[in-house]
């Protein structure tokens, strides 16, 4: 059943449980005070006719003796006296004089007792009456007293009443049945409006929202739709890109190992239909095994991000400059090898980080620096607030503006030729931004064409040490730390 | 969706049917209780509210006549209680008729006392007799208090026969006290315009009334042309003579328009000798119009 439908049913009930009863009983109360009301008048009446007939025995005790019933003529005129139709009975309940135009019962003068009266509700062809009985004792005489009153207009005044109610009741009930219809149509629009919009964003339409404003449940209901839309809509678009990233991501895996494997299925064709002489075989081979290597470290990377995305990792705080001297000792024999000075300048800091992830992150960035044919690679560690950056910068050959937004895509490459000269595949720039995310931070890239890459990661940092170490590393000599401290010093 | 519309439309029916179906059963309802009010079968018994004198000793075929001057014997009222139970009197409550209880004046004994009124009238009062002659009586007791506050005793005091003495010259009314017996309140309307009350209206007259009652006046009276008021007891009460104008008709006739019902009328003077309060003795001190009281009419619109 609809809604409006269901506050119109309830409406309705409401209205008729409360209007029906309280008319009833108002109707019903004022109708038995006004019959109490008439019953006491008709009592009232009656005693004055007593009284008046009283007299009358008292003046004139020989007209109502006990052997002698009083003429006709004189009950006329006393009749006439009194203030309505009466009839007399005698002591024996003989009828002496009626002008009440109906036969009285005898069996109300049977239930009178003594020193009371007796009344009774008659209906006289459609006419109503209250009928009071009652002994009249004077002067040793006695008759019976018998006095109606006409109720009429009271039973008419009630009957007026009762079809005025059920005029206002049917008018009333019209009236409401109108209202009801409007207000229950009027409160369950915003709700017809929710339900249009929650059909149009479930037809794919993520951006509807809702303009509905005020304070009560409706206006609830319709904000925290609103948020619900939002939340959806951005969980949508969340997936949509992370589905357009993966089948990029497979494209791009896909087209990286076909080009090896293309080459390697070719040479080994060749080798095997041994159509190739000493020398190119030996070539063959070799390139066979430059791929095969490069498909290796393809497939380490790749088990490196599916390792990212299904473990949990425990952070750790450790300081800084331990960090990173760890890494450039590391680095040392490649730095030598490829005749790369390094730089290092560290402000004291306490970082919290996962300590083999953190330093994979700035392997990487070292070993792309040093791909990308520096000479010279500078590491910082710069605190600034609550943050501390990490920098490593290098001068390189650059990465051209063009290639910089996507330059931490996987399977990226600005030149496709020279990363297959040194195995690379395209993804260590994106286990470092994956790395970084997952430290809650990003890298920052920074490159000029011709002068250099900075590569920069911020992190909440703490505090400790108030002195700095500065080392500069010289190739294919002994290593020298110079450590200058402006209090308490410290051995490398 | 079309059981939807179907439940729909059933709930809408079903409003419609309690609606309707409840009026209908509400008129029953009313019917019924209707019948219960007003059912021709069944009698209600209404006892008479307290104990007749009769009931105490008195045979019922003994009268117990008590002649006026008699009324010296019954009980007596302070001026403090004189002025509560005139003050009763007064009010425009309903008068509610009753049986005679306590030490209330049966009817026969009120009708003497009002004919030695009559009598007392005529020798002492200086009223002409056939001013005072009448054929014809009428009477009943009744009261006109509300409260509840009142003692039992004290209570019966506050009721009083109302008696007419109707004849073809006019009509008397009094208003006699049921407990003390005395004569409180007498109306003299005569049934033409000749006679005048002017030789009445004097301090004489007052000070037999004051005698009848039994205080004493205090102070001098206050006189004007158509009233005289004396101040008695301890001061909350007066008596008076006051004359005015009454419009009446002799006929109790049946008119159909207001210019037949004003043929009808006749102007007399009225007198009236009865006991107040001062509150009201101040107000007719201070007023000089007449009054205009309208007797035994009846008209049908």
């Amino acid at each position: 059943m609809k809604l409006f439908a269901k506050i119109f049913l309830c409406g309705t009930l409401v209205f008729c449980l409360s209007f029906l009863p309280a008319g009833y009983f108002l109707i019903a109360f004022s109708y038995e005070n006004s019959i109490k009301k008439e019953l006491e008048y008709a009592l009232t009446e009656y005693q004055y006719d007593k009284f008046t007939v009283q007299v009358r025995m008292f003046t004139n005790p020989e007209d109502f003796a006990g052997d002698i019933s009083p003429g006709e003529s004189l009950l006329s005129e006393l009749a006439a006296a009194l203030r309505g139709p009466a009839a007399f009975f005698t002591q024996d309940k003989n009828l002496l004089f009626s002008n009440l135009g109906e036969q009285v019962e005898l069996s109300l003068l049977d239930t009178l007792q003594e020193e009371a009266l007796t009344s009774q509700f008659r209906e006289v062809n459609g006419d109503y009456y209250i009928v009071v009985c009652g002994k009249v004792v004077q002067s040793g005489n006695t008759i019976y007293l018998v006095t109606a009153k006409n109720i009429n207009e009271v039973v008419a005044a009630q009957r007026v009443a009762i079809r005025y109610f059920q005029k206002v009741y049917i008018i009333a009930l019209a009236g409401s049945m109108v209202l009801l219809l409007l207000f229950s149509l009027f409160l369950t629009r915003p709700i017809k409006r929710l339900t249009n919009a929650a059909g149009r964003i479930a037809g794919g339409n993520y951006g509807e929202r809702l303009s509905i404003t005020g304070n009560d449940e409706i206006g609830e209901l319709a904000e925290n739709f609103n948020r619900m839309a939002a939340t959806i809509e951005g969980k949508i678009t969340e997936l949509s890109d992370a589905a357009r990233q993966k089948e990029a991501f497979v494209s791009s895996f896909a087209h990286e190992l076909k080009t090896p494997l293309t080459s390697v299925i070719g040479y080994a064709d060749m080798m095997y239909q041994g159509s190739l002489s000493a020398k190119e075989v030996k070539e063959a081979a070799g390139y066979i095994l430059h791929e095969g290597l490069r498909l290796e470290a393809l497939s380490l990377k790749l088990m490196d991000l599916i390792v990212l995305n299904r473990q949990e990792f425990l952070m750790e705080e450790m300081p800084v400059r331990e960090l990173l001297q760890d890494i450039i000792y590391g680095m040392a024999l490649l730095f030598a090898e490829k005749g790369v000075s390094s730089h290092l300048e560290v402000e004291p800091s306490y970082l919290k980080v996962e300590y083999d992830l953190f330093k994979t992150l700035l392997l990487n960035l070292i070993d792309n620096s040093i791909k990308a044919g520096c000479t010279e690679i500078w590491i910082s560690g710069k605190r600034q607030g609550d943050l501390y950056t990490i920098g490593v910068a290098d001068n390189g050959r650059g990465i051209p503006a063009s290639d910089i937004d996507h330059i931490t895509e996987a399977f990226y490459t600005v030149d496709k030729s020279r990363s297959r000269k040194h195995h690379g595949v395209g993804l260590g720039l994106a286990l470092a931004e994956k790395i970084a995310k997952m430290h809650g931070s990003r890298l920052t890239i920074r490159s000029e064409q011709g002068m250099g890459t900075t590569v920069e990661i911020r992190l909440q940092g703490v505090t400790d040490e108030l002195c700095h170490a500065s080392m500069t590393h010289r190739p294919q000599q002994e290593h020298e730390v110079f450590l200058n401290c402006k209090g308490g010093g410290q051995d490398a | 969706m079309h059981k939807r519309n179907l439940l729909t439309a059933m709930g809408i029916l079903l409003s419609l049917c309690m609606a309707f179906g409840g009026w209908i059963f509400t008129g029953k309802m009313l019917e019924r209780k209707e019948k219960s009010l007003i059912s021709p079968g069944g009698t209600m018994q209404f006892e008479f509210l307290g104990t007749t004198r009769k009931e105490i000793g008195a045979e019922e075929e003994e009268e117990v006549p008590v002649k006026a001057k008699d009324t010296a014997l019954r009980p007596k009222l302070t001026g403090e209680e004189m002025a509560e139970v005139i003050q009763s009197w007064e009010s425009r409550n309903q008068e509610h008729p009753h049986e005679p209880v306590g030490e209330q004046l049966m009817m026969e004994e009120a009708i003497q006392i009002g004919k030695e009124w009559i009598t007392i009238l005529e020798e002492q009062m200086g009223i002409p007799d056939h001013l005072l002659a009448y054929d014809n009586i009428n009477a009943y007791l009744c009261n006109k208090n509300q409260y509840n506050d009142i003692s039992e005793d004290f209570y019966q005091y506050f009721s009083y026969w109302y008696m007419v003495f109707s004849g073809q010259e006019g009509k008397i009314t009094l208003k006699i006290n049921a407990v003390t017996g005395q004569v409180w309140d007498t109306g003299i309307m005569p049934a033409s315009s000749d006679i005048t009350f002017e030789e009445t209206i004097n301090e004489q007259v007052l000070d037999a009334y004051a005698s009848y009652l039994g205080v004493t006046v205090e102070g001098t009276s206050e006189k004007k042309e158509n009233y005289i008021y004396k101040g008695i007891g301890d001061g909350n009460l007066s008596i008076g003579i006051h004359r005015s104008m009454t419009a009446s008709a002799l006929s109790t006739g049946v008119f159909t328009d207001i210019i037949e019902f004003e043929k009808e009328i006749i102007e007399t003077e009225m007198l009236r000798l009865y006991l107040t309060i001062n509150l009201l003795s101040e107000v007719i001190y201070n007023s000089e119009t007449t009054q205009v009281q309208i007797y035994d009419i009846s008209l049908i619109r």
